[in-house]
């Protein structure tokens, strides 16, 4: 996380899980906000891939989740704290290709077993914490400088 | 190569976005699978889809793509057809299969939407 003084802005969502309906509403105004601060295109670009993969876990495989966004001048910092299975072996999830999805989320194009690897390569501080049973937390961070 | 010389090509029906044919294109992702386009997409690349979901305009949009088109005649729900107007995504229809879609921009020298490094 940023130090407090140089926190720009700060704002938390909720993503239900589950939820196709809204899938993708916080990766949405989370992009309306990096438009408006005038943060470069291909930063904003990035800064989605990230938002997106991490929301679209939230919605297939917990229950709910809660968004931090913190921007300072540096970079954006995105935290995603769900509740939900938690993940038994982070480095086996970390692996492309690996997946548990099931045959629906796979019928609506999901399940690859990429969005961990994207992640971690398109971020510029990925750290990923997680506890069965109990659920899973993600801090990622793309820098704007 | 503009999106209007696209529609020409691939004979395609234009669904939403009629006022949006000058976007320039040079890359282009074809795929049924959300997951490779959001590990492999480049900014601006057009979509080739056979998939019909809701996500696809979310996708399209959030990613900064030029348009999608939807192929072998798989018609997008009225549902698809609202969002992407809402999110000022051009869509498209062709009879083309996905095979014959590819076969018709990689001919005319489309490149394959991928990211270095
Ligand atoms: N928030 C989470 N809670 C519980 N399990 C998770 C969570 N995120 C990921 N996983 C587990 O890790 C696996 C790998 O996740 P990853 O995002 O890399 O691929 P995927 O979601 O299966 O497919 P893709 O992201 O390509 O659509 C998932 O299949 C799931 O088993
Ligand atoms: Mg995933």
């Amino acid at each position: 996380m940023a130090n407090a003084e140089s926190v720009v802005f700060r704002k938390s969502y909720h993503i239900e899980g589950g939820n196709f309906q809204s899938a993708g509403s916080v990766s949405k105004k989370i992009k309306q906000i990096l438009k408006q601060l005038n943060i470069d295109g291909e930063i904003i670009w990035r800064a989605m891939i990230v938002a997106y993969e991490a929301e679209m876990n939230v919605v297939l495989y917990a229950s709910e989740a809660e968004v931090i966004l913190e921007i300072s001048p540096k970079k954006i910092c995105m935290i995603f704290k769900d509740k939900g299975p938690g993940i038994p072996d982070i480095p086996l999830a970390m692996t492309e290709g690996y997946s548990t999805a099931t045959r629906e989320m796979r019928e609506r194009g999901f399940g690859a077993g990429l969005g961990l690897p994207n992640i971690k390569k398109t971020a510029d501080n990925f750290d990923i914490q997680s506890t069965v049973g109990s659920g899973t937390q993600l801090i990622i961070d793309i820098n704007i400088f | 190569m503009q999106l209007h010389e696209i529609v020409k090509l691939l004979g395609a029906e234009v669904l939403v976005g009629a006022g949006d044919l000058d976007r320039e294109i040079s890359a282009v992702h074809a795929s049924d699978l959300i997951s490779h386009v959001l590990a492999t997409c480049t900014r601006g690349a057009l979509w080739l889809t056979g998939l019909l979901d809701s996500q696809i305009v979310n996708t399209a949009e959030l990613f900064d793509l030029s348009a999608v088109v939807f192929v072998a005649n798989r018609r997008p729900t009225q549902d698809i057809i609202e969002a992407a107007e809402m999110e000022n995504v051009p869509v498209l229809c062709t009879q083309y299969t996905m095979f014959e879609s590819c076969g018709l921009l990689y001919s005319k020298g489309l490149k394959p939407s991928r990211r270095c490094g």
